[in-house]
């Protein structure tokens, strides 16, 4: 027989107990989640389900030139414009881990002759899994220098056709191409045309020098026999500038691992290992494109050859 | 009766106090006991490329159909590794073409294992077995939504290639061909095929590394 006392003393501990056992369980419930990444489906795009659609509305390309008349003899600048949607971008000549290079190929009347592609400073981006491209956002403008025939020409006027391709991403990807054609009347003193547009681009372009670097010293090709080696870049720099990137190009003969590029007081070390194919071409050089950002925020690029092999 | 509850009570409370100290050791009890392969981390890699390490590789990952495919079940024998993502166009243009499907069938005869590995973030078995079965792939698309094997190998773009060799090192690690454009027809050269027949005919690769294209594999973080 219990007293009521003790009956209430009884009653508090088992509802004491249920407390406890609860407040348990929902800790032990929270601990023994699944902790993995939420994961997240990217926006569905019109060009989700047609991958392979050009894809007007991510890029627009148009072809311009910066005269309004073809002289002969007279060099002018030919060149394709890609507005690329916000949020999306196209890939540098050397792409990086990922992408594709955007590609340009004019075709010129009989005569013609055009020099090789003209490839504004580019921007990097990084993405998860360390992954590195080269690219373009919102604009670019891709040229070259077409010189037509010294002799008079005999039409009046020239048709000049580009053939552009890219891939543009975001967290996917889409292939896009367009033919384009510009045509232009002969005449002897034609004016200037889109000059705000090609000294924009044109000032984007890597320079010869780089008035900041001191000097440079580049380490020693590998030897004739040899298809791999490490390589050293040193680049001592008057005032060293607030931000610098590296971004080398190499054609598809030569692999290029291990990159590094830090920056300590005013030297850049630049490391890399170069691995050329076997069997290809026995002469060999990449390019080190290093692009400074002053405190300005002006970027400005200066191309260091590497001669990785002789011939 | 009071005393029952109490006791039934303590019996319950024990063991939860008791799990909830241990709950850091213990795996998710949501997933089967191999679940904890799944967390095995391969030999310790450096952030370089891994054709300088000498030790083999091993993971467990889950295929389309759930079932648990591990590396080391295919000890002794060459393995391909095809990184992959169904959203990438440059996958799409070599599925329609059956460009690893066809190498694939080609070098299963000659005990070569070809997996087919999807760290993509966004899919998960379900949406790998609608691709494998659009496919009819003859070989297992397996899950890597969380990225960790990728990770291992380095795998940067889809598609990606690896072979592994009989003794589970790397032998090739690179594009599945040099022709990223697709504009090369019967002049392209593929990598992963004269890999494997060198291999088979127990040579060295002479191509051990290319720079690979396509889309960058699209990590979870």
């Amino acid at each position: 027989m219990t007293s009521p006392a003790r009956q209430t003393w009884g009653r508090t501990i088992w509802w004491s107990l249920i407390i406890v056992v609860i407040i348990l369980a929902i800790i032990l419930a929270w601990q023994f989640a699944p902790h993995h990444p939420i994961v997240v489906e990217p926006p569905a795009g019109k060009d989700s389900n047609n991958a392979f659609s050009i894809s007007p509305e991510l890029v627009q390309a148009t072809l311009l030139a910066d005269t309004q008349g073809i002289t002969a003899g007279q060099t002018f600048r030919l060149g394709v414009l890609f507005r690329i949607k916000s949020g999306w971008h196209i890939y540098w000549q050397n792409p990086g881990d990922a992408g594709l290079a955007t590609a340009v190929r004019f075709t010129l009347p009989a005569g013609f002759t055009a020099s090789a592609l003209r490839w504004p400073i580019p921007h990097r981006f990084e993405e998860a899994g360390d992954i590195t491209a080269y690219g373009y956002t919102d604009s670019v403008l891709l040229f070259a220098e077409i010189t037509p025939p010294k002799e008079a020409l005999k039409s009046t006027s020239a048709t000049l056709a580009a053939a552009a391709s890219w891939l543009v991403c975001r967290d996917k990807c889409v292939p896009g191409a367009a033919q384009l054609q510009l045509t232009l009347p002969v005449a002897d003193n034609a004016g200037a045309a889109n000059a705000e547009t090609f000294t924009e681009w044109s000032g984007k372009l890597p320079m010869a020098a780089h008035e900041q670097l001191a000097d440079m010293q580049i380490s020693s090709p590998l030897p004739a026999n040899a298809d791999v080696g490490p390589f050293t870049v040193t680049l001592r720099w008057k005032e060293t500038p607030p931000k610098i990137e590296c971004f080398p190009t190499a054609d598809e003969n030569v692999v290029i691992t291990k990159f590094s590029a830090p920056t300590q007081n005013n030297t850049t070390s630049i490391s890399f290992t170069a691995g050329i194919i076997k069997d290809r071409q026995a002469k060999e050089t990449i390019t080190l494109l290093v692009v400074t950002t002053d405190s300005a925020g002006l970027r400005r690029g200066v191309n260091i050859p590497v001669l990785v092999r002789d011939a | 009766m009071k005393t029952t509850i109490l006791l039934i009570t303590m019996f319950i409370v024990g063991p939860l106090l008791f799990a909830a100290g241990c709950k850091k050791a213990a795996p998710p009890p949501a997933q089967p006991a191999k679940a904890e392969n799944t967390e095995t981390q391969p030999v310790e890699v450096a952030e370089t490329d891994q054709s300088q390490l000498s030790h083999p590789y091993n993971f467990t990952l889950t295929d389309q159909d759930g079932n648990t495919v591990t590396l080391s079940a295919y000890t002794g024998k060459i393995i391909v590794l095809e990184w992959l993502n169904p959203d990438c166009p440059f996958v799409q243009r070599h599925y329609a073409a059956r460009t690893m499907i066809n190498l694939a069938d080609k070098y299963r005869d000659q005990g070569v294992v070809w997996l087919a590995v999807n760290s993509t973030k966004t899919y998960d078995a379900s949406k790998n077995k609608a691709f494998h079965d659009e496919h009819a792939l003859t070989y297992p698309v397996l899950d890597d939504r969380l990225g960790q094997v990728g990770k291992t190998f380095g795998a940067k773009t889809t598609p990606h290639l690896f072979i592994l060799d009989k003794t589970g090192q790397i032998a090739y690690q690179g594009a599945i061909d040099d022709d990223p454009n697709g504009d090369k027809a019967d002049r392209a050269t593929n990598n992963v095929q004269k890999a494997l027949d060198e291999l088979l005919a127990g040579q060295k690769v002479s191509t051990p590394q290319t720079a690979s294209y396509g889309c960058s594999v699209k990590y979870a973080d």
